[in-house]
C-alpha cells in the first residue's frame, strides 16, 4: 500500500463529515484536513460514494443469488451427456421437484424419464437417505395406470429419478380444450380410481392428485404420475411443527419446493388446514378432477392461492355447472368426494370403483384378495347405497368399458420392509429364501432368522438362531425344505435347521465353512465348502463329497430337474480379474461346461429359464435342460438387487430367492462399501499393532514424510479427508467442503497434501497446507463427462511435478508442474488402463499398475521421460506399488491380496529380484470402485501401515426392504418369450 | 418426523464445541466451522428453493434456525452466542460466494477489480458477479479494518439487521450505522473507481 493518510485518520474525519448536514460536509472537510491534501481527497471521494451509492448492499445478498438461480435453466443437461447409465435425449420440462429429461436406458433399450433432482436438494443427507427409501417403497408399486418408478440413478452427488416414459397430453391439456364427455370421462376416471385403489392397498398416498399430473396415451390409456414423490420429497419437519403445520392458509403457499402452489385448488381442506394427508386426500382430489373433467372447470377456484385455499375451506362446487344427463350415483360420488369433513368423505376409491365400474364389474373388486370390502371398510352404506343406486341407473348411463380378457394370475409386487432396528445379515452369503409354495419368506436380519407369512404384516423371529455379535461364524444362507417345514441354515461351523412353527434348531452336519446350500427332496442336503461340493442326508450324518476340487470356490448350487447335473457358480481362486463363472457339471461323467461368464447366483426356473445375477441386475436366458445350453441373450428382468460379498470377495451371492411356485423375492438396493475399518501398524514379520483410530470405512491411507500424520479417506456418505494424528491420536476433518474429496498425496516437505475432490462440478484436484490452515488452491481439473476422478498420487522428490491418475473413462497417468501454471498434461496413456503412478525417490524412475498384459500388473519405466523402456515388476498379477524410501525395494499387492515385496538390484540397467510374499492377504486392500493404494509404509521401510476390517458396515445406507413379485412367471414368460 | 440420533449427536456435539470454544480451545471453533458450514448450506439451498417464488428473503432467520438447530435452547452464555452467530456470518459469505461463483464461474473477476455501476444498477439487487467483485474488495476492507468487514458480512451476507449488530458485536447501535456507511462507501468507491484511487 502506498503512503498516505492514515486509514484511522480517514474514517475519523468521513465519519465526522456524516453527521453534519450535507450541504455543510464540505467545509467541514476543508476545515478538518488543513494542509492535508491527500487525507482531503480520499474523504471526499468516500463522500461522493456515500453519496452515489444508492441503496446499494442494502438488500441482503441472498436475494440476488435467489434471482440467478432463478435464471439458470437448471442443470442444463443437454442431448448426448451422460447421467449415470442413462444417455440424455432431449429436455422435457422443469418442476418443483426438477428437470425432468427423455433419456435411454442403454442397457434395456428403452426410453425412460430421468427427473434430475435439484443439486441443493441433494446436500441433505438425512432427507436424501429418507428420499431414498420412499423412492424404494414407490418403485414397488406395479399397475398399469400408474407410470412406474423404476427406480433411483444416483451420479457424483447428484440423483435421478428414473421414471416411466409417457407420451400423451396431459388430462389438464384435455380439460384446457372443453368438457371431456362423459362416455370418454368415465373410462379416465375409472383408470384414476384404480390407480389409486393400488397404491392405497399399498399404503402410499399420491398426496398432489391434479391433471397435470395425470397422462392420456393415445390409445385412451391413463397413467398416473408422481405417486407419492410430494411426501418423498418434502424436507423434514422443520424444528417447530407450528410453523410448517400452522392452520394458516398462507403456510402452503411457503412449502418447500414450491409444490403447493398449482396444487392449492386440488389440496384437501385437511391439507390445506396443514393436517397429515391420508387416501381420503386422495378422494378429495380424485372429487376434483372428475368435477373438473366434467365441467371445464375447477371446483376450487381463486385469485390466489389465499382465495383457492378459502374456496376449498369454506365454499361448495358449483354443482349446477355439472352437465344435467350425469346418472344420480355418479353426481353423488362427487359429492360425497367432495366432504369437507373427512370423517364423512367417502374413505375408499374402492367405493368410486363400484360407481364407475358399473355393476357388470363390480364382482370383479369383490374377487380379488380382499375379502369382502362391504364389510370390511366403514363406507359400507355409502357403497351398498351407491351400489344401490347404480343399479337402477346402469343400463342408462354405464358406458365405460373394462375389455380384455381376464388374466389368470396378475403380477403383483410389493415391498417387505424391515422394521427400523434391523438390518440384513448377509455375511458372504445370501441372507432370503421362500418356501416351495411362495407362502413363506425366510429372511436373517439382525444376525437371527425370521420368518414372513407373506399374508401376514409381521414377521417372526425364529428363536435359538440368532448369532452373536461380530461372529465371523454368524448365521447365513437359509434355505428351505421340499415341504415347506424346515428352514436349513448354517451357523457357527454346522449345518442346521429349524421348523417353521418354531422349536429348537436341530443340527444336521458339521461344515467348517458352508456356501450355496440346496435341499433337494430325496432329502439330501448340497453344499459348498471351498472348492468341493458335498452332500448329506437331511436326517444328518458324515457329508459326502460328490464333487471335488472345482479350481475355484463354489456358491449358489441347484441340482437340475434329472438330478444328474448340478448348476453353481464357481469364483476362480486368486486371480482379481478372473469373473466368476455359472457352469453346469454331470455327475456322472464329471464333464463340466461353462454357461455364462461374469454372472452368479444362477436359478434354473421351471419356465424353461435360467436366471442369474450380475452387477445389480437380475437377468434371464432361456435355457434347454436337454442340451445344457443357453440361448438368446440375457434379459433384465429386475434391477437393483443387491448382493453380498465377503470383505476378501472370495465369493459373493445375489440376494435373490425364487419360489418354484412362481413367486421372486430380492433385496432391493447395492452392496455397501462403506464398511468400518481400523489402521493398524505391521512389521515385517506380520506383527501387528492398532494406532487406535476409530472404526471408519477408511481407504488409502497415506503417511506424512516424517510419519507423524496420516491423511485418510473416509469413505462415508460426505467423503472427506482426514488427518489421524500418530501421536497425539486424534483423528481430524482435514477437507470441509460438502462436495466429494479422495485421494490425497503429500508433498515431499510434509507442508501440503494434494487431493481430489468435485468441488466446482468437476474432476479436480486441489491442494492445502497440511496443517489445514489456509484455503485450498486448484491445481486442475476435467469436465466429469471426460474423467470421474482426477486422483493426485505421488509427488517427485524435489516436489515440482505432480502424477495423477484420472479415472472413470480408461484410467491413465497424468502429470503437472506444481512450479508455474499446473497445466494436466498426459503422462501414459497406452490405451490400455494405468493408474497409480508412483514416483521412485530418487526421482527417476515410475512404478505403475497397467492391464496391458490382460490382467494389472506393475511396471517401471523412467522418469520423467517415460519412452526410455519398460520392466515388468509383477507378472503373474499386481498393483498398488509403492517404493520404499530408501528406493532398494518395491512392494505390491498380488491378486490374492498379499502384500509382496521385491529387491531393486540394480538401477543401470534396472534389474529386480524376484517378489516375495511378505504379508498375507488378510488386510484390506481392495474395496468396490476404489481401485488406489490401500496401504502405506513407514519411513524406515520397517513397518507397513493397512487398513484392517472392523465391525459390522455401517447401516445408514444398507438396504432395508424385500421386493416380492408374486406370479413372476408370468412377467418373466412376457419378458423372455422361450420359444 | 421425529429428529434423527443424527441430529441429537450434531446438536450436542456443537453446543459442546461453542462452549469448549468459549473457554478458550481454538480447536474447537475450527471444528464446529464445518458443522456451521453444513447446516447453513442445506438451509440456504432450501431458502434459496422456495425463495424463487416469494421474495421476502429473511437470512437471519436462516441463521436463526440454524443456531436453535445446532445449539438450541440450552443456557449458553451471551459470548457463545455472539462467536456463533460471527461464524455463522462469515459461513453464510462462503456459502453464497460460492453460489455466486459456481452460476458465473466464466465471469471471475481478474486483477483489475473494477465494475460500473450506474445509477440505475445500483437500486437493483446486484449480479452474481458483483457479489464476488464485493467479496473480493470485502478481502482487502478486512485488511483495512476487520470490524467493518464483520460489519458488512453481518449486514449484507446474513441479513442483519442495525440492531441485531450491535447487539451481537456489544457495541452501540450509532457505532454500527456510521461503520457500515463508511464500510459501504468504501466498497462502492472500491468496485466503481478501481483500487488506484481507492487506497487506503
Amino acid at each position: 500500500m502506498t503512503d498516505g493518510p492514515s486509514w484511522k485518520d480517514v474514517k475519523r474525519v468521513f465519519q465526522a463529515a456524516l453527521d453534519h448536514e450535507s450541504h455543510q460536509r464540505e467545509a467541514f472537510v476543508r476545515e478538518a484536513c488543513g494542509e492535508d491534501g491527500a487525507l482531503r481527497g480520499q474523504v471526499e471521494s468516500l463522500l461522493v460514494a456515500h453519496e452515489s451509492a444508492g441503496s446499494f448492499a442494502e438488500r441482503p445478498a441472498i436475494g440476488s443469488v435467489a434471482v440467478t438461480i432463478e435464471g439458470e435453466s437448471g442443470c442444463a443437461l443437454r442431448r448426448g451427456d451422460v447421467f449415470g447409465a442413462y444417455q440424455i435425449i432431449q429436455w422435457l420440462g422443469a418442476g418443483g421437484m426438477g428437470e425432468v429429461y427423455r433419456a435411454l436406458d442403454p442397457k434395456l433399450n428403452r426410453e425412460v424419464a430421468l427427473k434430475v433432482l435439484p443439486e441443493l436438494f441433494a446436500l441433505d443427507s438425512d432427507r436424501l437417505l429418507r428420499f431414498r427409501r420412499e423412492a424404494q417403497v414407490l418403485a414397488s408399486l406395479n399397475h398399469p395406470n400408474i407410470a412406474a418408478i423404476y427406480g433411483l440413478e444416483e451420479t457424483v452427488g447428484r440423483q435421478a429419478l428414473v421414471l416411466e416414459l409417457v407420451d400423451g397430453p396431459t388430462l389438464a391439456d384435455r380439460i384446457a380444450k372443453g368438457p371431456i364427455p362423459l362416455n370418454e370421462a368415465l373410462p379416465f376416471a375409472r383408470q384414476i380410481a384404480e390407480a389409486l385403489e393400488a397404491a392405497h392397498e399399498q399404503g402410499i398416498i399420491h398426496r398432489d392428485l391434479k391433471p397435470a399430473n395425470i397422462k392420456v396415451r393415445p390409445d385412451g390409456t391413463v397413467k398416473v404420475l408422481d405417486f407419492g414423490l410430494a411426501k418423498a420429497i418434502e424436507p423434514v419437519r422443520a424444528i417447530s411443527p407450528g410453523v410448517t403445520q400452522s392452520p394458516t392458509i398462507t403456510t402452503p403457499a411457503t412449502t418447500q419446493g414450491g409444490l403447493i402452489l398449482g396444487t392449492a385448488a386440488y389440496m384437501s381442506p385437511e391439507q390445506a388446514k396443514g393436517q397429515a394427508a391420508d387416501k381420503r386426500s386422495d378422494v378429495w382430489a380424485f372429487g376434483c378432477v372428475l368435477y373438473e373433467m366434467l365441467t371445464a372447470k375447477r371446483a376450487f377456484e381463486g385469485e390466489d392461492v389465499s382465495d383457492t385455499l378459502a374456496a376449498v375451506l369454506r365454499s361448495d362446487p358449483a354443482w349446477g355447472a355439472l352437465p344435467g344427463n350425469l346418472p344420480p350415483a355418479l353426481v353423488e360420488l362427487i359429492q360425497r368426494s367432495l366432504e369437507k369433513d373427512r370423517r364423512r368423505r367417502i374413505a375408499d376409491v374402492a367405493a368410486a370403483l363400484f360407481v364407475l365400474a358399473g355393476p357388470s364389474q363390480a364382482s370383479r373388486v369383490t374377487r380379488t384378495e380382499r375379502a369382502n370390502p362391504v364389510t370390511r371398510h366403514p363406507i359400507a352404506a355409502i357403497a351398498a347405497a351407491l351400489v344401490a343406486t347404480v343399479g337402477i341407473a346402469a343400463g342408462g348411463w354405464w358406458m365405460g368399458a373394462r375389455s380384455g380378457p381376464v388374466e389368470p394370475k396378475p403380477v403383483t409386487r410389493f415391498g417387505v420392509p424391515l422394521r427400523a432396528d434391523e438390518q440384513f445379515t448377509a455375511n458372504g452369503g445370501n441372507p432370503i429364501a421362500l418356501s416351495p409354495d411362495g407362502k413363506y419368506l425366510a429372511y436373517i436380519a439382525n444376525r437371527r432368522l425370521n420368518v414372513r407369512p407373506l399374508d401376514r404384516l409381521e414377521s417372526i423371529p425364529i428363536r435359538g438362531t440368532e448369532s452373536l455379535a461380530n461372529s465371523s461364524a454368524e448365521i447365513r444362507a437359509p434355505f428351505f425344505s421340499p415341504n415347506g417345514q424346515w428352514i436349513g441354515f448354517w451357523q457357527e461351523g454346522q449345518i442346521k435347521k429349524v421348523s417353521i412353527n418354531g422349536g429348537a434348531p436341530v443340527t444336521i452336519a458339521p461344515a467348517v465353512s458352508a456356501y450355496g446350500l440346496a435341499w433337494e427332496d430325496e432329502g439330501t442336503i448340497l453344499f459348498a465348502e471351498g472348492d468341493n461340493i458335498l452332500r448329506v442326508p437331511e436326517a444328518g450324518g458324515k457329508p459326502e463329497v460328490i464333487v471335488g476340487h472345482v479350481k475355484g470356490r463354489v456358491q449358489s448350487l441347484q441340482l437340475l430337474p434329472g438330478k444328474r447335473t448340478i448348476l453353481f457358480t464357481v469364483f476362480p481362486e486368486g486371480t482379481t480379474n478372473a469373473e466368476p463363472e455359472i457352469v453346469v457339471r454331470s455327475l456322472d461323467t464329471g464333464q463340466q461346461q461353462t454357461l455364462i461368464r461374469g454372472g452368479i447366483a444362477a436359478r434354473y426356473v421351471p419356465t424353461g429359464h435360467l436366471v442369474y445375477f450380475a452387477a445389480g441386475t437380475l437377468l434371464a436366458v432361456p435355457f434347454d435342460l436337454r442340451a445344457l445350453a443357453v440361448s438368446g441373450a440375457p434379459v433384465p428382468v429386475a434391477e437393483n438387487v443387491a448382493s453380498s460379498a465377503l470383505p476378501s470377495r472370495a465369493v459373493a451371492a445375489a440376494q435373490i430367492a425364487i419360489s418354484p411356485s412362481g413367486t421372486l423375492a430380492y433385496v432391493a438396493g447395492s452392496f455397501n462399501a462403506s464398511v468400518p475399518r481400523t489402521l493398524v501398524w505391521v512389521d515385517r514379520l506380520g506383527k501387528e499393532e492398532s494406532l487406535g483410530a476409530p472404526e471408519r470405512p477408511y481407504v488409502y491411507p497415506r503417511l506424512s514424510p516424517d510419519g507423524r500424520r496420516i491423511a485418510v479417506t473416509v469413505n462415508d456418505q460426505e467423503q472427506d479427508i482426514w488427518m489421524w494424528d500418530v501421536g497425539r491420536k486424534t483423528l481430524r476433518r482435514f477437507t470441509i467442503d460438502p462436495a466429494e474429496e479422495r485421494y490425497s498425496a503429500w508433498t515431499p516437505d510434509g507442508k501440503r497434501i494434494a487431493f481430489g475432490s468435485h468441488r466446482r462440478g468437476e474432476a479436480g484436484m486441489w491442494w492445502q497446507a497440511a496443517d489445514g490452515t489456509g484455503t485450498p488452491e486448484r491445481l486442475a481439473g476435467f469436465p466429469f463427462n471426460r474423467y470421474g476422478n482426477l486422483q493426485p498420487t505421488t509427488i517427485s522428490p524435489d516436489g515440482s511435478r505432480l502424477v495423477a491418475t484420472a479415472t472413470g473413462g480408461s484410467p491413465n497417468l497424468w502429470i503437472l508442474r506444481l512450479t508455474g501454471d499446473p497445466q494436466p498434461t498426459p503422462l501414459l496413456q497406452t490405451g490400455f488402463r494405468e493408474r497409480n503412478g508412483e514416483i521412485s525417490p530418487d526421482g527417476h524412475w515410475i512404478a505403475y499398475e497397467s492391464l496391458e498384459a490382460g490382467q494389472f500388473d506393475v511396471y517401471v519405466r523412467p522418469f520423467p521421460d517415460v519412452t526410455g523402456g519398460k520392466w515388468p515388476v509383477s507378472t503373474s498379477g499386481g498393483s498398488q506399488p509403492l517404493w520404499a524410501r530408501s528406493g532398494k525395494e518395491l512392494f505390491f499387492i498380488d491378486p490374492s491380496g498379499a502384500l509382496m515385496s521385491v529387491r531393486v538390484e540394480r538401477q543401470s540397467p534396472f534389474t529386480i529380484g524376484t517378489p516375495a510374499k511378505m504379508l498375507d492377504g488378510s488386510y484390506v486392500w481392495s474395496v468396490p470402485t476404489y481401485a488406489g493404494r490401500m496401504y502405506d509404509i513407514s519411513p524406515d521401510g520397517q513397518r507397513f501401515l493397512m487398513l484392517k476390517q472392523g465391525g459390522p458396515p455401517d447401516q445408514t445406507s444398507a438396504p432395508t426392504s424385500i421386493t416380492v413379485v408374486q406370479n413372476w412367471f408370468e412377467e418373466l414368460n412376457r419378458l423372455v418369450p422361450t420359444h | 418426523m421425529e429428529p434423527s440420533h443424527r441430529t441429537v449427536d450434531r446438536t450436542t456435539r456443537a453446543t459442546g464445541l461453542l462452549l469448549a470454544w468459549g473457554r478458550g480451545d481454538l480447536q474447537a471453533r475450527n471444528e464446529l466451522l464445518p458443522l456451521v458450514y453444513r447446516e447453513l448450506r442445506q438451509r440456504a439451498a432450501a431458502y434459496l428453493r422456495r425463495e424463487r417464488r416469494d421474495h421476502s428473503l429473511q437470512p437471519t432467520a436462516l441463521v436463526n434456525e440454524a443456531y436453535l438447530r445446532l445449539v438450541g435452547q440450552r443456557r449458553v452464555r451471551w459470548q457463545n452466542r455472539a462467536h456463533f452467530f460471527g461464524v455463522a456470518a462469515q459461513m453464510m459469505r462462503r456459502i453464497l460466494v460460492d453460489y455466486a461463483r459456481a452460476h458465473h464461474a466464466a465471469r471471475r473477476p481478474g486483477a483489475g477489480l473494477r465494475v460500473s455501476l450506474t445509477e440505475g444498477m445500483s437500486a437493483a439487487p446486484p449480479m452474481d458477479c458483483e457479489l464476488l467483485l464485493l467479496d473480493q474488495a470485502l478481502n482487502e476492507l478486512a485488511a483495512l479494518d476487520p470490524r467493518q468487514a464483520q460489519i458488512v458480512e453481518f449486514r449484507y451476507f446474513s441479513g442483519f439487521s442495525e440492531q441485531e449488530v450491535a447487539e451481537v458485536l456489544s457495541i452501540s447501535r450509532s457505532t454500527v450505522t456510521r461503520e457500515w456507511q463508511t464500510a459501504r462507501a468504501w466498497l462502492y468507491r472500491r468496485l466503481t473507481t478501481g483500487p488506484d484511487r481507492g487506497a487506503p
